[in-house]
């Protein structure tokens, strides 16, 4: 099988875009940050010099500042990294039609099926970092391979680090790259797994590759047999053209500016979530029936993530929101928190309203589609609740922000 | 302690009270069943602290005493025994039950019974005398309507509205009710009251209840129902919260009436129902009438369209509606009689059922709007 999935990665895509913006930074050791006051004062992207010093994404401002004295400060503009983004996409479009956006500076080009107008994948990488940099000035790197895993193993091992920007794994490569790595540089290990891995005396990708295959199912059930194929390069997934695709689920998440203890604090901004979240399902026209609530605790490894069915498809805060209180009254242990998740799945058309004994429910269909139309046309905070006003309401600062940053 | 009894008896009682021992006993206990031999009978308790199960059996008691033993094994030891005649005894030096039988003989570890918390002697409260069977059409007509979401325990009750002159029996969950009125054969209330008691706990009591004729006696106090018959003591904890105002969302007429064959009526639906089969699979049902025929509409994506027609009698102006199929075929399950009025007042108003000649009972369906 040849090599045709491309996985190209932006190199400190926020910061290469404030460079590409404003020429006087050229050169210079950038950092995008958020805001030191709330918990979002850590560095997003730090550009290619300020690399150098040895600063990295997700320090504090203040420990990237000491190592870094002269590096500038940005502050982060979202809607105008959304746009870069949208427009690469576009251009890799140009490469093949089978785009794969992964996030917002990573996306996946399967080229099968171009060899008679780019020559190799190798060939139609090259033209795609050309036209990139071209075009919007941002520097890239490409990891060719068979399916996106090696695609993705061969950009994070290799070819963010080669001269040419671009690595090709092949099969051959298996035993000589990929297995001597630390298990944590496996895309799909996260440190839980890792640590799983850790105490099963796996060490190397290698050590996983050659770990009995019956063992890992016993122990992780189908998931087992996923990693042992990841660990040999075999990867099944296609490469999908995403932006087509019907929502699965709707979902928010948010990391707290500081930990929360009290529950009655907690609960409110599940609720904030939960009325956004159902904004978004009601404007996909859509309910739900299973709604899930996930929590962290402060040191981030800690929490639950439990979801429970509702008896018919809703998008109103209000029945949802009873299912959220309830799971999380349910599964919280009392440690103080730093993230929380409400998500919705299950998703059906959204015409349909099951009616309730003792509650208007048309009514509140409709006063929640009036509310969705003031924020339409005024802006997310034209309305919010009163609860949100006080000190642990977060609703009120998250409507001017994207992904959690200022636009 | 030394008593014998028949394994059929013994099995009775064990299965009865077994239903109050919690799978997740909270304090070791709980997990078992006290058992407590007097004068000729065999008293088995078992409790959760939420429900509590006596039952008495008589046995030949040479000598009496009390013991505690797990409950999952002495079940399963229960219905293991061979016919016949069956020997408890515990001699004085160990606290194990040696348990005898033909030739055989079983020896079970045990618990001491006096960290047992026996069920409370409740005497005073408003006292109530039903029949076993209009307990048990009870349970069958109305429980089934209740809730399961613990989020709000009150809808996970039967409501018992008790006047001195009847009572009502209600259970909903928000999206259909079920009513069923009754009278005492013998009531003494201080006054009007309303306690919810969990539907699940009464109908599991009313599998244990044997003879129709025979009577029930219930006592009620602030925060306890007691339900007693000659060999069982059941006692339970009245469900906290204020049960809504269900008489106010009973429409009190209607604008088209139907009459309609039970038996027809449930074969259409349960053919309609295929529709929620699959992934895409919806629940809802479209009913509209005509002159003397209902029809059922129902599709999926995955499995197609559905149409149905039962003939039936209408007074009125035709109304569309919508039902979840499922709401409809639970009631038409526990009706009895060969016919139903299906009374309806608009497109976004409940629905009623009634079995025609039997007013005691009405069941609400609430609609869902379709687009």
């Amino acid at each position: 099988m040849k090599p045709t999935v491309l996985l190209a990665d932006m190199n400190s895509f926020y910061a290469s875009v404030e460079v590409a913006h404003n020429p006087s930074l050229q050169g210079k050791a950038v950092l995008v940050c958020g805001d030191p006051e709330r918990r979002h004062g850590i560095i997003l992207a730090a550009s290619r010099e300020a690399k150098a010093y040895g600063v990295k994404t997700a320090m504090t401002v203040g420990e990237a500042r000491a190592v870094c004295p002269e590096a500038i400060c940005v502050r982060p503009r979202m809607s105008l990294y959304m746009e870069v983004s949208w427009q690469i996409q576009q251009i890799a479009r140009t490469i093949s039609p089978l785009v794969e956006p992964y996030s917002v500076d990573e996306l996946f080009i399967d080229v099968r099926g171009t060899e008679h107008i780019w020559g190799d994948a190798v060939e139609a990488a090259r033209r795609f970092r050309q036209r990139v940099w071209d075009e919007v000035k941002v520097p890239c790197s490409v990891g060719i391979g068979q399916n996106k895993f090696l695609s993705k193993m061969a950009c994070d091992v290799e070819a963010k680090k080669s001269a040419s920007g671009v690595a090709l794994w092949t099969c051959d490569d298996l035993e000589t790259k990929l297995h001597p790595l630390p298990i944590r540089k496996m895309f799909m290990v996260g440190s839980r797994m890792e640590r799983h891995f850790r105490n099963m005396g796996l060490i190397t990708i290698g050590d996983l590759a050659h770990y009995p295959v019956h063992y890992l199912i016993k122990r992780f059930g189908i998931r087992g047999e996923i990693y042992h194929d990841l660990a040999w390069g075999i990867d099944g997934s296609p490469v999908i053209q995403r932006t087509l695709e019907e929502p699965k689920s709707v979902g928010h998440s948010v990391t707290l500016p500081r930990d929360y203890h009290h529950s009655s604090d907690i609960e409110l901004v599940l609720l904030e979530l939960t009325d956004e979240v159902c904004r978004r399902t009601r404007r996909l026209n859509k309910a739900g029936r299973t709604v899930s609530v996930g929590v962290r605790a402060y040191d981030l490894t800690r929490g639950f993530y439990r979801q429970t069915t509702l008896p018919a498809p809703s998008n109103l805060s209000g029945q949802v929101y009873e299912k959220v209180q309830t799971l999380f009254r349910q599964h919280w242990d009392g440690r103080p928190v730093r993230s929380l998740t409400v998500d919705i799945s299950g998703l059906n058309e959204g015409g349909t309203l099951q009616q309730e004994l003792f509650r208007d429910m048309d009514r509140e269909d409709r006063a929640s589609r009036v509310i969705d139309q003031i924020r339409e046309s005024f802006g997310t905070s034209a309305i919010l609740r009163g609860s949100s006003l006080t000190a642990a309401g977060l609703a009120r600062d998250r409507a001017e922000k994207i992904g959690g940053h200022y636009m | 302690m030394e008593f014998s009894c028949s394994r059929g008896e013994l099995l009775e009682a064990v299965n009865a009270v077994s239903r109050a021992v919690s799978s997740r006993a909270t304090i070791p206990i709980l997990s078992g069943i006290y058992m407590e031999a007097l004068d000729d009978v065999l008293r088995l308790v078992a409790t959760d602290m939420e429900l509590g199960i006596e039952y008495t059996i008589p046995v030949k008691t040479v000598q009496t005493g009390s013991t505690v033993v797990n409950a999952r094994i002495f079940n399963e030891m229960a219905r293991r025994l061979p016919e016949g005649p069956i020997t408890f005894y515990i001699s004085g030096e160990t606290p194990a039950l040696k348990v005898r039988y033909h030739g055989s003989e079983l020896t079970l570890n045990t618990m001491n019974p006096q960290e047992f918390p026996l069920l409370p002697a409740i005497l005073d409260g408003d006292h109530l005398i039903l029949t076993q069977g209009q307990f048990k059409e009870m349970t069958r007509l109305v429980c089934f309507a209740a809730s399961t979401d613990e989020s709000r325990p009150w809808f996970t009750g039967v409501l018992w509205d008790i006047s001195p002159e009847e009572v009502r029996w209600v259970a909903t969950d928000t999206h259909r009710l079920a009513l069923l009125s009754g009278q005492a054969t013998e009531s003494v209330i201080q006054q009007n009251r309303q306690v919810i008691l969990h539907a699940k706990t009464l109908s599991d009591v009313a599998r244990l209840l044997s003879d129709d004729e025979a009577s029930l006696q219930i006592t009620i106090t602030r925060s306890q129902a007691l339900l007693e018959t000659d060999r069982m003591r059941v006692i339970l904890r009245i469900i906290e919260g204020q049960y809504p105002k269900y008489q106010q969302v009973i429409p009190r007429d209607y604008k088209t009436r139907m009459t309609v064959s039970v038996k027809a009526l449930a074969d259409s639906v349960d053919r309609a129902s295929l529709a929620a089969i699959g992934k895409e699979g919806s629940n809802i049902i479209k009913l509209s009438s005509d002159k003397n025929t209902l029809t059922i509409r129902a599709n999926s994506p995955e499995v197609g369209h559905i149409y149905e027609e039962v003939f039936v009698d209408v007074g009125g102006d035709p109304i569309p509606i919508a039902f979840n199929y499922r709401y409809l075929q639970d009631a038409l399950k526990v009706i009895t009689t060969d016919d139903v009025y299906m009374d309806l007042t608009a497109t976004l108003a409940p629905g009623v059922l009634r079995p025609v000649g039997e007013e005691r009972y009405l069941y609400l369906i609430v609609p869902v709007r379709t687009v």
